[in-house]
């Protein structure tokens, strides 16, 4: 007998910033108007900024230092962190149908125990890269403020401390799936009833660490990727944040809250077939899309949309594409990769995805999967590829694969089921 | 939901036998303990294990002696607590990347840098497509990852024999000794554990455990409950998580506390015990040094005493103490740098 899901888990706040929006709406309209962030870098400091193009946001640190409001000399990835689950947290206020009779977001969440649950792949990274240059030459040189921040966890608790939030912080390091697996972890401690509001999700900044490491992959496109496309070349990398704030059934009658979405399903499964590689049938990707089904309950002729991890490399969206297709069979959803407009953000991408799968039901919505041309040989389908807008969304999977063989789907709903 | 401890997997910087009943400790004369690595050769395939780091051969080591210990061969899930992740490769990346100009890179440290690669390793090891998580929140990593699989548990009670794979690893290569040194984290050189001064002894680890919601021949201990403390008030929040548990100070046996010879925190951190009356005080990092995941040794120590009915002498802080003769309620109290404060509670069987 089972003896948790005592509750919902519902998505009352957004939040999201990446290279095409500085938050939710601007991400929107990108969104809708079809336009991507890719360029080459004008702030990431590599000698391959005139050959590999990223999606970078257009801002120094020390805009996004004023923006965050935080303090100075900073990871960039903590900044970006702390500018989404800001937004999330203050929509979550406008989303309270007491926001007149509160004085303050602090005092209508005071009675709460409120979590952060943060994933994130490199940390402090881009001042690391500042410390050891300077200590590789000199092991008693490197200014010490730039390595403090290293640790994954230090920018979670640094972004946790901005929010105020001290119930319970934690963070997730599981590539590319981090942020995916943030939301997870999340809603199981909202079933728990071990927190009533949460806030999940993730964040990654650009950097040369992983820049060089994607490039020795020989994954890396020199041109705006492709996903899902026959002649695709490999990923573009990205960076951003983003959060949404899950809450349970409690917090949402007594707070009035307006919800976007509910996290009807999710799990978590391995390929266990190679360290950077998914197998060709897409094992673990298929476990997940399929653990996640079964426990959403839905039926998979109801999901009108899959936000796919779709990369644009050839080993993902093959094996991604072959295990959608094993699971959908003659019933598939439309599906499109957002990767094409923000680029792939590694320890943010699955946070973004949600808040975009969240938004695809609140407008009833499909993105278009951009520059889309030849459909791929081994696949059935090809991906959407014009934004729709007459279409009644209601169920959204969102997908996450990342090294390690770590494979998420998300299911969001919206109340009507 | 309370869990039992079926198999240990230990590597630190003890040579520890979980089948055996006497618990080997050794003192070491130096601020920095590294891990003695077992023989490989029975458990990682020569080839691969060249390509490895020490945080992922420790981890794979360790996980293998784990599986074997409670006679399993795959888990249903793997949730591990790493703070630093894969240090070792994430510094000879990064090293190459400045020192050669971001050119002639290749991909081996890169790949083997994800934090999540030792988890991943052995999904791929022992073909798990279960559940696979990696926390990396420094002193809390692998109390996050316990407190995960005990919910579940609790989701899959109905499943026999459901287990999970869990553990704390951490690695402390030369870089990070060098550069954590600089911030005074750690003693002088030519001083012990035992040395009155400020700063604590390095330490790395792989405890790994397959922990699940049914005991067998060989389980150890049942784990009741574990507490990550967000509170500043320590003692309150033991007093609140015993009372969750039924128990109360009195309850309490024996304590693994988490003192690390830093003078700035062992005072303040045994102040925190003051109402544990009737409970033997025992020291776990003078063996196996200080990092953020150090608590996964003492869960081992504890679940070892438990099962075995024996303190070694070596652990009491305190030799006059009353010794018990029969443990039954361990609590472990551990902090890292006087934040990350969190309790486990463990029981005899």
């Amino acid at each position: 007998m089972k003896t948790e899901i005592i509750n919902n888990v519902w998505i009352a706040g957004l939040g999201a910033i990446s290279s095409i929006g500085l938050n939710v709406s601007e991400n929107l309209k990108s969104l809708r108007n079809q336009n991507s962030g890719i360029g080459y870098p004008m702030f990431l400091d590599t000698i391959h900024k005139n050959d590999i193009p990223v999606c970078e946001i257009k801002m120094s640190n020390t805009e996004l230092e004023e923006l965050s409001q935080m303090k100075s000399h900073l990871p960039r990835t903590a900044y970006l962190s702390a500018i989404a689950a800001k937004e999330a947290m203050m929509d979550l206020h406008l989303n309270s149908g007491l926001i007149s009779q509160s004085t303050s977001l602090q005092s209508l969440l005071s009675s709460y125990r409120i979590g952060f649950i943060s994933g994130n792949t490199l940390g402090g990274m881009d001042r690391s890269e500042a410390f050891y240059n300077e200590f590789i030459h000199d092991r008693a040189k490197g200014h010490l403020r730039d390595v403090i921040h290293h640790e994954c966890g230090s920018i979670t608790d640094l972004v946790a401390n901005h929010l105020n939030i001290h119930h319970f912080v934690t963070t997730i390091s599981t590539a590319c799936s981090s942020s995916a697996n943030a939301i997870i972890h999340g809603s199981r401690l909202l079933k728990h009833n071990k927190l009533d509001i949460v806030i999940v999700g993730g964040a990654d900044a650009l950097c040369k660490f992983t820049l060089n490491g994607f490039n020795t992959l020989m994954i890396l496109d020199s041109q705006p990727s492709k996903p899902f496309d026959e002649n695709r070349k490999g990923l573009n990398l990205g960076e951003g944040a983003a959060y949404l704030v899950l809450i349970s059934d409690r917090v949402k009658e007594e707070l009035k809250l307006k919800t976007y979405a509910k996290v009807a399903g999710y799990a978590n499964a391995n390929d266990a077939f190679h360290q950077t590689a998914s197998s060709a049938e897409g094992n673990g990707n298929y476990k997940a899309m399929l653990d996640a089904l079964t426990m959403s309950k839905i039926d998979r002729k109801h999901i009108q949309y899959i936000n796919a991890h779709g990369t644009g490399t050839g080993n993902n969206d093959s094996s991604e594409g072959i295990a959608i297709q094993r699971l959908f069979e003659n019933e598939l959803p439309l599906i499109s990769s957002t990767k094409a407009n923000t680029g792939h953000t590694l320890g943010a991408c699955g946070g973004l995805e949600a808040v975009y799968s969240c938004l695809a039901i609140e407008h009833n919505l499909i993105f278009p999967n951009l520059r889309h041309e030849t459909q791929m040989k081994e696949l059935d389908f090809k991906p959407c590829i014009n934004l729709i807008t007459d279409i009644e969304v209601n169920n959204v999977m969102s997908n996450s694969f990342g090294f390690g063989g770590n494979c998420t789907s998300l299911i969001f709903s919206n109340e009507k089921n | 939901m309370s869990v039992y401890i079926n198999g240990i997997g230990t590597v630190s910087s003890q040579t520890i036998d979980t089948r055996s009943l006497e618990l080997n400790l050794s003192e070491k004369q130096s601020n920095r303990y590294l891990c003695i690595e077992p023989d490989y050769k029975d458990l990682i395939p020569p080839m691969q294990l060249r390509r490895m780091s020490k945080v992922i051969r420790i981890g794979i080591a360790s996980a293998k002696q784990a599986l074997s210990d409670a006679g399993l061969e795959t888990p249903d899930i793997i949730t591990l607590g790493t703070a630093y992740g894969c240090l070792s490769d994430t510094e000879n990346f990064l090293g190459k990347i400045l020192t050669q100009n971001e050119n002639m890179l290749t991909p081996t440290a890169f790949i083997q840098s994800t934090h999540n690669t030792v988890s991943g390793q052995i999904a791929l090891l022992t073909q798990c497509f279960g559940h696979n998580f990696t926390y990396v929140h420094k002193g809390h990593s692998f109390e996050t990852a316990l407190q995960e699989s005990m919910m579940w548990m609790k989701e899959n009670e109905s499943i026999e024999n459901f287990s999970a794979l869990i553990g704390g690893i951490d690695e402390m290569p030369n870089d990070t000794f060098d550069i954590i040194s600089r911030f005074g984290t750690y003693k002088n050189e030519d001083e012990n554990f035992e040395s009155q001064s400020e700063g604590t002894i390095a330490g790395e680890g792989a405890n790994l455990f397959v922990v699940s919601h049914q005991k067998n021949d060989n389980s150890y201990a049942k784990c009741l409950d574990v507490c990550l403390v967000n509170h500043s008030n320590i003692q309150e929040s033991l007093h609140d998580f015993l009372a969750q548990n039924d128990l109360n100070e009195h309850d309490i046996d024996t304590c693994l506390v988490g003192i690390n010879g830093d003078t700035r925190y062992d005072e303040l951190i045994l102040n925190n015990l003051s109402t544990l009356k009737s409970a033997e005080l025992l020291g776990f990092k003078k063996y196996c040094g200080e990092y953020p995941t150090s608590n996964a040794f003492a869960f081992c120590l504890g679940s070892l005493i438990l099962k075995n009915q024996v303190i070694p002498d070596k652990l009491y802080l305190k030799q006059s103490s009353i010794h018990h003769q029969t443990p039954k309620n361990v609590l472990i109290y551990n902090h890292y740098k006087n934040r990350y404060h969190s309790f486990i509670l463990l029981q005899r069987i």
